[in-house]
């Protein structure tokens, strides 16, 4: 057929014929390798949860290059739009438009469980949950801490100092923008006022401020702090102005490391806000009864943290577990983790790190299934091999 | 006529289209959001303090103490960093204050709160003569007097009262607790009044 004859395609098939392209499988991977290897050097200079926010979460970055000292911006596609182009590339190109048959049956279980592998990642973005849950010994909790999001929360009280069984949360996606100079304005059906939210650190103290500082609220002003290497080091802090028709406006700090929450009355009701890290509540309570550390001989190193607990349920039945490394306790799409301890005055404390991911076993399931489908090729091009005929050299 | 592959590249397409305008819609902020998402609170979380000073809330707090059992704090000023009320309706109350300028001196002071009783002006030597306590590591003079109180601004002078308290001198700032209420109330609040008196302290402020 020469190229004359040949049907131009039509919108729909010259987007495909892009997408199921080896050239763009080639080019998808190329950046993906750079933005691997920019996002795990950068990670000495922005820790971990930025580099892998900017590098590997984001549609797109910018990568400043240092050329003899003079910094050049370079745009780059971010992780997460490369792997997106790249689910679509192999959707198209590996399964869609592979030939099928016993011969390719192999691949195309490989590029399916590589598929699988990729949706477990994204499922694992959107809906994995996790963070620390401390406990002393004796002490017992059903909530866990995220380690970076943060929340600013309302939580209504009633005359008699009784709190709602929910608290409404502002996410920090909402928030996280808003510097000094800029600044939103919540509301909800349930308030009696709205929130105007303005000037958010992301890592700061709350000093006293100076006599005559205009900017003081309550004596006190943000003062910010160089971002912590971690983000888990980071202290953040804002300001809220409470606006309501029948009060004068209430302005107020708020600061994660703030002992007590700022408090709004209206009538015979209290909105206790507050900024937090986010909390989520377990199905399950865990109660810490004895914590073991053990070290290798001779040294502080440790050899083994083993956590004795009892899993509490909701209807009260109890049952003893032990949490240690490596070896953490499944229950109901939890897993909780032995993690690190601490020790102060008031005992030893024993951190959990819990995580709740509906796509946890998905990456072994999809590693098990890219093994038999190699295995598959792999048995077939050896049978291929052995039954072909010999060919005897003629001199 | 399309073919069931050339259908399929066109619905993949569209879903190509349609995810990448989803995924660039998701969660815009405005200037004006409603908050819509709420967390589960959990039984175990510690109720945190209501009304809770900035003092409070920032770790910041100069002065520490016990509020004695069945009393109540209440509004603070700057004028009274500490506001205690007891009693069955709030009848009595007990605060602390400080006053840079010492305002006056210990027996203007003393006087001073003699005067809100109705009873008469005490001289250096009466000043003398009584008896002292210990606030905040500083000695004060222990002042009992009962009377008709008038507080301040207050139209008229109520009846068997007693006030009880402690003035001191901190360099040139003036120290002073206070309680006053019904005889009766004051008299059997005393120990509380102690109580308090003794978990008073200064706390290095915050640098």
């Amino acid at each position: 057929m020469t190229p004359m004859s040949a049907k131009p395609l039509s919108l729909s098939g010259q987007l495909f014929a892009i997408l199921s392209s080896y050239g763009l499988a080639i080019t998808v991977l190329s950046f993906l390798l750079i933005d691997t290897f920019l996002g795990t050097i950068s990670q000495k200079d922005i820790g971990l949860l930025d580099s892998q926010r900017i590098y590997f979460d984001s549609w797109w970055l910018i990568h400043d290059v240092n050329l003899g000292g003079t910094l050049i911006p370079l745009p780059l596609p971010g992780g997460g739009l490369l792997m997106v182009i790249l689910f679509f590339n192999m959707l198209c190109g590996a399964v869609i438009r592979m030939r099928k048959g016993w011969r390719t049956m192999g691949n195309l279980i490989s590029h399916l469980a590589i598929l699988f592998m990729l949706a477990a990642g994204f499922v694992s973005f959107l809906y994995k949950t996790e963070g620390a849950m401390p406990l002393f010994e004796g002490q017992a909790s059903d909530q866990y801490q995220s380690y970076h999001e943060r929340i600013l929360e309302v939580h209504r009280y009633d005359a008699s100092g009784k709190g709602d069984d929910k608290a409404l949360i502002i996410p920090m996606k909402h928030f996280a923008d808003l510097d000094p100079g800029k600044a939103r304005t919540f509301f909800a059906k349930d308030l009696p006022f709205e929130i105007l939210v303005t000037g958010y650190q992301r890592n700061a103290n709350v000093v006293q401020a100076e006599d005559g500082d205009k900017t003081s609220i309550d004596g006190y002003r943000i003062q910010p702090v160089k971002n912590a290497k971690e983000d888990e080091g980071n202290v953040s802090a804002l300001e809220i102005a409470v606006k309501s028709k029948d009060a004068a406006e209430q302005k107020a700090i708020l600061w994660e490391r703030a002992q007590e929450p700022f408090t709004v009355k209206v009538g015979d009701i209290s909105y206790a806000i507050s900024l937090s890290r986010m909390k989520w509540k377990l199905p399950f309570a865990i109660r810490l009864n004895d914590f073991v550390r053990e070290l290798h001989p001779g040294t502080m190193k440790a050899k083994k943290f083993t956590s004795h607990v009892t899993k509490i349920s909701s209807d009260g039945k109890e049952e003893p577990k032990v949490v240690t490394m490596n070896v953490p306790v499944r229950d109901q799409g939890y897993v909780v983790y032995q993690a690190s301890f601490s020790e102060g005055s008031s005992g030893e404390q024993s951190v959990f790190t819990v995580v709740t991911n509906p796509s946890d076993q998905w990456p072994l399931w999809s590693c098990v299934a890219v093994a038999i489908g190699l295995i598959i090729t792999f048995l077939g091009h050896l049978v291929r091999f052995l039954k072909r005929p010999l060919k005897t050299k003629t001199a | 006529m399309s073919t069931p592959a050339s259908r399929l590249k066109a619905s993949l397409a569209h879903l190509c289209l349609l995810l990448s305008l989803a995924f660039s819609s998701c969660d815009r902020v405005s200037e004006r959001m409603e908050i819509t998402q709420t967390r589960d609170i959990s039984t175990y979380e510690a109720k945190p303090k209501l009304n809770a000073y900035p003092q409070e809330r920032f770790g910041d707090e100069r002065l520490r103490w016990e509020t004695p059992a069945g009393w109540a704090q209440a509004e603070r000023s700057q004028m009274r960093p500490v506001n205690l009320t007891f009693g069955p309706n709030k009848e009595g109350e007990c605060y602390l204050a400080m006053l840079p300028g010492g305002a006056g001196g210990v027996l203007a002071n003393v006087n001073r709160w003699r005067k809100q009783m109705a009873q008469p002006e005490l001289t250096e030597e009466d000043l003398a003569k009584l008896p002292q306590k210990t606030l905040m590591g500083i000695q004060g003079v222990y002042v009992t007097v009962d009377g008709a109180y008038t507080n301040v601004g207050a139209p008229e002078a109520k009846p068997d009262q007693r006030l009880q308290g402690i003035v001191a001198s901190l360099g040139e700032a003036g120290l002073f607790v206070k309680m006053v209420g019904p005889k009766a109330l004051v008299e059997a609040n005393t120990a509380a009044f102690d109580q308090f008196i003794a978990s008073l302290k200064l706390r290095t402020p915050q640098q």
